[in-house]
């Protein structure tokens, strides 16, 4: 499709269409709109492109996508050393931050035990969790990987290395989304919901611990 | 409302697709591999993401669409659970996927392969993953065609205890007669022994067997081998039965 256009265009085209989510239509539109717009922009575009790709790094303590290593949250004096909470991706790290009410640190995997795509332990950050708690300051770890097969492979083989270190090992609750009518869930997340149940006084307990801490 | 069908089946793939859709590969009896976009099926309140759960035994129904079909909705008539909640088990599951999605072809009926994987993730729940992976391997060989000829010797012809596997014909020969053509490789009595009782053992029956885990494992392996010789190219999840179990 893309042979029709200019040269340059289609070698655009051809480097859009690799982006994550994007097929050759959507890459054709974007570098379609990319040509019309003033130099500026495009240029401003690239820059914070090149910009973004020259400056991020790993956290070397989280993992975390980061411009300064270590990054703002292992950097935050205020944070609590005792709980990890264990994300596949850096933008997990949003999703937690985006609550404020989890006052930890993270460690980003960086992906997900998947047996079909021949991503193993070895590929993820696994490592590295191993060693900050080795470091003996960690009392709990949260796995809050997606509530997929391959989350659920991950979260499973992590509690399975990491119990054994003498750490809590927490995985998040998976169940009915807030707002949501109960005739309409599905089967799977109504077992898992009514597995989870929780006493109701321990619930409000729970609940009012950050405001006494 | 599009036209649409209704398939019974076992959900052996589920990918992300796009920003927040995934993609099925479904194995049913009648049509062999269908795949089916689930609109919205990575989003934490879709009423569809529990239909798109690897390993269930789901009756869906589909809209066609231009180049994939798409699932509007359906039911869960086995979810076996057991199997997502064990990384020995998972790992298990995966590997037996990974083959039947390369035995498999899109619009081919193979009502056999469809029962083998049904009898596999049922006996996974309550049996040693070791065992029905071979069982598995042994069955699914031979569902395709490609179960080795154990029962005499391809050179004397004689009854055989153990000796050289070829892959490429699929025989087997006496330590006293020329091997077949390699590549292959040697099996022990007990691991002829095994293959031969699972190949003809009733389903019900395997969780009983109780095979030394030794010839279990080396069974195992070599049916990988020699079916990834068969389907011209390596099963990626095969490397995780050891890591995750």
């Amino acid at each position: 499709m893309s042979s029709f256009f200019a040269p340059s265009v289609a070698h655009l085209i051809e480097e859009l269409a690799k982006l994550p989510g994007i097929g050759p239509k959507t890459a054709q539109r974007l570098a379609m709109h990319l040509v019309k717009r003033p130099e500026e922009q495009v240029v401003a575009l690239a820059r914070a492109m090149v910009e973004a790709r020259r400056k991020v790094t790993h956290c070397s303590i989280c993992q975390n996508l980061t411009d300064d290593d270590p990054c703002e949250i292992c950097s935050d004096e205020r944070r609590d050393d005792t709980s990890i909470c264990v994300v596949s991706d850096p933008s997990d790290v949003v999703a937690m931050e985006r609550i404020r009410d989890y006052r930890g640190r993270y460690h980003v995997l960086h992906g997900l035990i998947s047996p079909m795509d021949g991503i193993g332990p070895e590929e993820l950050h696994v490592r590295e969790l191993l060693t900050r708690l080795r470091a003996g300051l960690v009392q709990e770890v949260i796995l809050a990987t997606d509530p997929t097969i391959e989350g659920e492979a991950t979260a499973m083989y992590l509690a399975r290395l990491l119990l054994p270190l003498g750490v809590d090992v927490t995985r998040i609750a998976r169940g009915l989304p807030e707002g949501g009518d109960l005739d309409y869930a599905d089967e799977a997340t109504l077992a898992r919901a009514l597995e989870g149940r929780r006493s109701v006084n321990l619930e409000a307990r729970e609940r009012r611990k950050p405001s006494e801490s | 409302m599009t036209a649409g069908y209704r398939i019974e089946g076992i959900i052996l793939f589920s990918k992300p697709l796009g920003e927040k859709d995934r993609v099925l590969t479904v194995l049913t009896p009648d049509r062999g591999l269908v795949r089916l976009s689930v609109r919205g099926g990575r989003s934490t309140g879709s009423r569809l993401a529990a239909l798109a759960l690897p390993f269930s035994r789901v009756r869906l129904d589909a809209w066609r669409g231009k180049s994939l079909d798409g699932l509007r909705g359906g039911e869960v008539l086995d979810a076996h659970r057991c199997l997502r909640e064990d990384p020995g088990t998972i790992a298990h599951s995966f590997c037996i996927a990974e083959i039947v999605g390369r035995l498999a072809q899109e619009g081919e009926a193979d009502r056999a392969l469809y029962l083998l994987v049904v009898t596999a993730f049922r006996l996974l729940e309550v049996a040693d993953p070791d065992l029905v992976m071979a069982f598995f391997l042994v069955r699914s060989t031979k569902v395709a065609g490609l179960f080795p000829l154990l029962d005499a010797c391809r050179g004397c012809g004689g009854p055989i205890d153990g000796g050289f596997l070829s892959f490429e014909d699929g025989s087997i020969s006496c330590p006293g007669c020329p091997p077949g053509p390699p590549p292959g490789h040697n099996m022990t009595a007990e691991m002829v022994s095994l293959a031969r009782r699972l190949r003809d053992l009733h389903p019900r029956d395997v969780p009983d067997l109780s095979p030394s885990p030794g010839a279990l494992v080396q069974l195992r392996n070599l049916l990988l081998d020699y079916l990834e010789y068969h389907l011209g190219r390596s099963v990626n999840s095969r490397r995780f039965l050891d890591i995750l179990a």
